[in-house]
This record gives C-alpha cells, structure tokens and sequence, in this order.
C-alpha cells in the first residue's frame, strides 16, 4: 500500500505545468532571439569583449 | 590628508582592478598543485593499499574528500573568481565596486580552504560528497559567497556600459544558485563544534543533496565557465562568438532544464520512479542546450583555425570546449537508466567527471591563464614551446586517465551483471570483479602524474613570465563604454531585461526556483504517505557513535547502502534497499561507488571477529583485499558522554528516542559495548579496555545495518 502510494505520488499537474511553462517561455525566446530587428543589437553586443582597451599601461601597480 | 584619500580613490578608479585577479591565478595555481597531488595519492592508494600508510589522516576515506573539494573549491572556485572579477570589470567598463570586499573575499576564501584542508584529514566532515565540510565553514562559506555577491551585483549595478555581454548572464546564474544550493543542502543541527547532523534524512537528504551535488556540476563547473568562454574564446583568436543567437538560447534553456537533472544520481534507487523519469528525461534534453554551447564554442574559431596550430591558448580552449561536448554527450547517456545499472557505482563515473573536470575546466582554466597573465604584467609568455608541451603531456595524461576508467568501469559493471543460465552470480566473490581492474588503477595514476608534470611545466613558464616581465603588473586604463547607460533609445523587452541586473537576477532565479520546488517539495512532504516510526528502529547510541566513526573514516567513499532493485544486485546483496530503511539515516549513506561492496544488509552476517581483523587487516580475512588497515581505531576511545548531545538532537530532528534513553545515553552505549567487547573475547580477542575502543562501536554499526526493519516490513 506505501508503496503502492509512493509509485503513484507524482504531481502530474505540477509536472505538466513546468513543462509547458518551459516550453512557451522556450518558444517565445526562441523566435525573439530569431527575429531579424535584433540583428544589429546582437552584432553590436557579440563585439563587446573585444573592444580595444584604450590602454595607457602603468607600471607599478604592485606598489599602491 | 582627506584630499589625498579622495585624489588616490579617484585616480584608482581610473584604473580595473588587476590586482585582486593576479591573486586569484596564484591562488588557482597554488591549489591546483595540491588538488592534483592529493588526487594522484589517492590514485596510488586504490592501486597499492601500502600507499595509505597506516596513517588516519592520510587515509584513502580521509583524503578523497580532501582531493575532491581542493579541485572544485579550490583550484576552479579560485580559477573563477580570477576570470569573473577580470572578465566583468571589462564588460562593465568599471572597476570592481570595492576593493575591500574584494579583499576580503579573496582572504575568507582561502581561511576556508585552509581550514578544509585541516579538518577533512581529521576526519570532520558532514559525509555528504562535495558538502563534507562542517557546519563553521558552512557558515563561513555563506558569509564569504554573500560579500562576493555584493560585490558583483553592486559593480554590475554601477557599470557604465548600457548593456550585460551575454558571459555576464552565467555568472549572475552561478552566483545566485550556488547560494542557493550552498544554503538548502548545508541546514544543519551541530551537536558540537565541528560535528551537526542535517535536517533532511534517508531519502530527503538523498534528494535535496544529489539536487546539490549534480548542480555544483552545473553551476559552479559548467555556467561560470561557459561564462569564461564566451569571454575568453573571443578574445583569443580576435573574433565575436559564432552566435549571439545561440548563446541566448544556450543560456535559458540551461539554467531552466539542469536543475531538474539531480535524480540522474539516484537511479534505480529506492527514490520514486516518477523522481528518477523526471532526472532522467531533463537530462536527455540537455544535451540539446549544452552542444549548441559547445558548436557556439568551436564555431567561434571560423576563419582562424590556423591558430590552433600555434597558439597553445586557442589548443587548450579547443580542447576544453571539445571535452565539454563529450562530457555533457556521456552525461545525458549515463542517465539513461538501462545505462546507469551499467555504469553507477563503477569508475565510469571516475572517467566521466574527470573528463569533466580535468578535460573541460582544467584546461579552460590553463587557457585563461596563458592569455591572462602575460595581459596582466604586459609581457609575452616565456615559451610557447614550453605551453605546448604542457597540452600534449597534459592531454596524454587526460586521455590516459579516462581510458583507463571507462575500460575499468564496464569491465566491473559488466561482471557484477553477470548472472549464468541457472541464475548464479558468474563473479560471486565481489572482491574478484576488484582484483580485475586494480592494474587499470595504476595507468589511472599514472595518466595522473603526466597531467601533473604538464601542471609543473605551466607554474615554472608562468614563473619565467612574470619574472620577465620586470616591471610587475600593470595598470589599465579603463576605456569609454560603447553605449553608455544613459543612452536613450527605443527597446524591446529583453534588451530592457538585459540592462536590469535585479530584475534579470529574479528571473533567472525563478528559472532554478522552479525545477527546485516541483521535485523537492513532494519528497520533503513524504512524512505524510510513510511514517518511520512504523517502519524501522532508530540506532542505539553506541550504533549512532559507530555510525559517526563510519562517516569520519569516510567509508561511503567507496561502500554504498543501496541496493538497487535490479537482480544482480539483489542476488549479491539481498533484498532491494527500501525509502523506510533509512528514514532515520542523518545523514544518508547510500554512495555512489563501489569500491568495496554495499553494506546495507552486513548486518550479522558474519561474527564480531570477523569485522574485529578486517579493520585490523582486510588481508587477514579477504586475501585480496585492497581496503586501508585501521589500527587507530584499536586505539582511539569511544566519545560515549557526547552521545548526550547527539541522542538530544536526534530526538529534536523527529528521532522517536524513549525518555529515559535521552537522560542516559551514555550509560546504554557503554552496557552494549561491554556486551559486544565480551562477546569477542569469547571470539578470541585479546586487548585491554577492548570495550571503550571505537572498533567496538563501529561493529555494533556495521552489525545494525540491514537488522533495523520493523518485523512487518522484514
């Protein structure tokens, strides 16, 4: 019987909504990340790292 | 004075902070010397047993969890820290919010480590795998994490660039999970300075620490170090990530689906099949999130792959991203359920999370490294030469390692599963499936010690560089943002969400939030469907004092307490292990590998005597045996008067003690042990105060296990 109640302990309904809570969020991400007005903003945002930096380089900094 | 204060903080803010990152590499590289070496003993004593020399605290149960948490905390917790405080000051055009936090995150980080390093050989440790440590340095690392926290959202708060680079996402992921999974796993009583038991028990605590262990996977050894790559890979060969796309993607879709993947460590265990599908079927679909990681990794080299024929930092990057794809191809698989009755309790797992770690982070840590320092000290590294001989041992060392364990690990499983066409064990004795695999044992270590040399190479090149660099580390100026803050413009929702640290934090915390709570509340509430008290007796105080000597030896490293319900394991062991049978075990002891074999039904299955020289000598009772000797437990007392605490907290934790057993518990633990104490020397023991011996106690343990099980349940 324990066991029995154990097995079938499975919150269907709250497994069924983190799925579909998943898979809308997942979906509606998707297709933001796909659209085409962001294009500029994501090639602008991908360069980010490799921005020069506009080094004046010190020596020293051992010392403060 | 107060003008030249304001003058001094004005021109450093000028200026990153480099300085803090400088100690961090150190402190990586200082750590990892100790992790590797800790890690190759440990090796060399699963393949010789002389190698454990007799000495408590260099013992393999002792040392194992010192090896494991030096490289997790230690090594790439430090490794982090350095790429995270460099990374975030670049892509936030600002220097770290304060120095003084940073400070002091640095030092409380490393007091921590020290006191790890002091207090697992001694034996204190809460016995839950990567949350060992005891409840002051729990405390501690919570404090810590909180001032680190700070200051990463305060700098974030306060950046001058209008927009988070997407490596940013992955670290506010790690920063707010780890707490969260530090704070849940680590809830416990201390009955003493440096002992606690948890809140959770036998099953819970299964649960909430597999939660734990498989998320310091995800979120402390795989998000920030994606995090790293989406810095450090462009940066290395001059070029945007392959897709910013992707990396959206890469980044929702895993933080939401890796949280729910923590049953995958229970499978086939007594946790409810509904638990283990849903482990299961999350961890299939990672690897969907994880290889568009992995393609957006290597992708990132189009049109510059001639660099990894000469540049030993892209060689380690490419080989790490690679690593990654291969250990999150191999992780899903083992989760597959046919699969992990094939590969759970073997070294497989040993291949799988060392690829993992020595393969994925190790060398992206390498990587960073090669690109970092030279950057920092404005110089160029020493030898090139010199780094790629480091990759080519170091990987050799690698491929040496895995091979050796996934060839040990299903040639084990596949005898343990062995059963003839009259249904017999084919492999009966299980020390003869150990014997088997003991020669893999040493080209294990030695794949060890190659990664270690190549290790050596990188301390001694990053030595001759900084040494070169004369001048020491230099300053940076910090340049103007691309798009400033303040810039106004017209957008879209998650451009919006993009620029807000808190409102990005919440959401990303409910992504976790929600996995997190479907799976652990409905386990946590089992009290209701399945009373203990009705099912199982709780340990007598000498039982539970032989159980905290079981836990400090660290026998779980290598003897699990679950036997699965599958007929190999039930024709070996017995009976399949039951969710009751351990609803009183604080904390839980079912493992995850067998090194030895499970112990959850020894109980009485051989005499006194017999446990009394195999902890003396394994070799006196199994000839091949390759368990450490214990002669200290033939020496140390008994701790019986702190029983009284420990059976009071029992009590408090839901433990149905009588009374008139919480009043004494001393005196009822010194009468059994008189009585098991008598009844060896019947046996033939010979030894003076053989009673007050913590060998007595620890076999009034081992004689308990299996025998607890209310009659109707037996």
């Amino acid at each position: 019987m324990k066991k029995e109640a154990l097995s079938q302990f499975g919150h269907p309904d709250l497994i069924l909504f983190s799925f579909l809570l998943f898979f809308f969020c997942f979906i509606g991400m998707v297709i933001w990340a796909l659209s085409k007005r962001n294009k500029d903003h994501f090639k602008k945002m991908s360069e980010l790292p490799l921005q020069k930096e506009k080094v004046k380089r010190e020596k020293g900094a051992d010392d403060e | 004075m107060d003008q030249n204060k304001l003058e001094v903080t004005q021109n450093k803010s000028k200026f990153y902070d480099d300085k803090t990152v400088k100690w961090f590499v150190w402190a990586t590289m200082a750590w990892g010397l100790i992790a590797f070496l800790a890690g190759i003993m440990a090796a060399l004593q699963l393949a010789y047993w002389k190698f454990n020399l007799d000495l408590s605290w260099l013992t393999f149960g002792r040392l194992r969890p010192l090896h494991t948490n030096a490289a997790i905390f230690a090594f790439a917790g430090n490794a982090i820290f350095a790429g995270i405080y460099h990374s975030t000051q670049r892509l936030c055009k600002v220097r770290m919010f304060s120095d003084v936090l940073s400070k002091i995150h640095f030092w409380g980080w490393q007091l921590i480590i020290v006191g790890a390093a002091i207090t697992l050989p001694l034996g204190f440790t809460q016995g839950k795998e990567y949350a060992e440590l005891e409840w002051p340095l729990d405390i501690a690392i919570a404090l810590i994490w909180v001032i680190f926290a700070i200051n990463f959202f305060m700098t974030l708060w306060t950046r001058k660039e209008k927009h988070m680079y997407v490596a940013l996402w992955f670290y506010i992921s790690t920063v707010i999970t780890v707490a969260v999974l530090h704070i849940f796993n680590s809830i416990a009583l201390p009955t003493s300075f440096m002992n606690s038991y948890p809140v959770y028990a036998g099953i819970q605590d299964a649960l909430v620490q597999w939660w734990y262990g498989h998320n310091a996977v995800a979120f402390f050894l795989t998000t920030p170090f994606l995090g790293l790559m989406y810095y450090y890979v462009p940066k290395a060969v001059n070029r945007p990530v392959y897709s910013y796309r992707l990396s959206i993607i890469h980044f929702w879709a895993l933080i939401f689906i890796y949280i729910w993947a923590g049953p995958h460590h229970l499978l086939n265990t007594a946790l409810p099949e509904w638990a283990q599908t849903l482990g299961m079927v999350f961890s299939i679909m990672l690897w969907a999130p994880s290889w568009g990681g992995m393609i957006n990794g290597l992708l990132t080299l189009r049109g510059a792959w001639h660099l990894l024929r000469t540049s030993p930092v892209v060689k380690f990057f490419v080989t790490a991203i690679t690593f990654y794809g291969m250990v999150t191809f191999e992780g899903p698989l083992l989760s597959i359920k046919a699969v992990s009755s094939l590969g759970h309790y073997t070294d497989w797992i040993v291949g799988h999370v060392h690829s993992g770690t020595l393969g994925w982070n190790g060398f992206m840590i390498f990587g960073m490294i090669y690109y970092l320092v030279p950057k920092l000290f404005d110089t160029k590294l020493y030898s090139n030469k010199l780094a790629t001989t480091h990759f080519w041992i170091g990987f050799a060392g690698l491929l040496v390692y895995y091979i050796s364990m996934l060839s040990a690990g299903i040639t084990q499983g596949l005898m343990w599963m062995a059963i003839d066409s009259s249904g017999k064990l084919v492999y009966p004795d299980f020390v003869e499936t150990v014997t088997r695999i003991v020669p893999l044992y040493g080209v294990r270590a030695f794949g060890g010690i190659l990664y270690l040399i190549g290790f050596v190479f990188m301390i001694y090149n990053i030595w001759k560089t900084v040494k070169s660099s004369r001048g020491g580390l230099v300053q940076t100026l910090i340049p103007e943002p691309i798009q400033p803050r303040l810039h106004e413009e017209k957008e879209t929702f998650h451009r919006k969400l993009e620029g807000k640290v808190f409102i990005f934090s919440i959401l990303s915390f409910v992504a976790i939030a929600v996995g997190s709570a479907i799976e652990i509340i409905p386990i946590l509430s089992m009290n209701s469907y399945i009373k203990a008290e009705d099912t199982v007796e709780p340990f007598t105080p000498l039982e539970l004092a032989g159980r905290d000597i079981y836990i400090k030896e660290g026998c779980y490293t290598c003897h699990s307490q679950m036997i699965r319900d599958l007929p190999f394991d039930t024709i070996r062991f017995g009976k399949a292990s039951t969710i009751g049978e351990s609803m009183y075990n604080r904390p839980f002891q079912w493992g995850s590998k067998r090194t030895g074999p499970d112990l959850s039904r020894v109980g009485k299955k051989y005499p006194h005597l017999w446990h009394y020289r195999h902890m003396l000598n394994p070799r006196d009772v199994i000839s091949q045996s390759i368990m450490p000797n214990y002669p200290w437990l033939f020496e140390n007392k008994t701790d019986f008067y702190s029983l009284r605490r420990k059976i009071s907290v029992m009590k408090s934790l839901g433990v149905p003690y009588p009374d008139e057993l919480v009043a004494n518990p001393d005196t009822n633990a010194e009468e059994q042990a008189l009585k098991i104490a008598n009844e060896l020397r019947e046996q033939g023991a010979v030894m003076p105060q053989l009673e007050r011996k913590e060998i007595v106690a620890l076999i009034a343990y081992l004689q308990a296990l299996g025998q607890k099980a209310k009659k109707e349940d037996k």
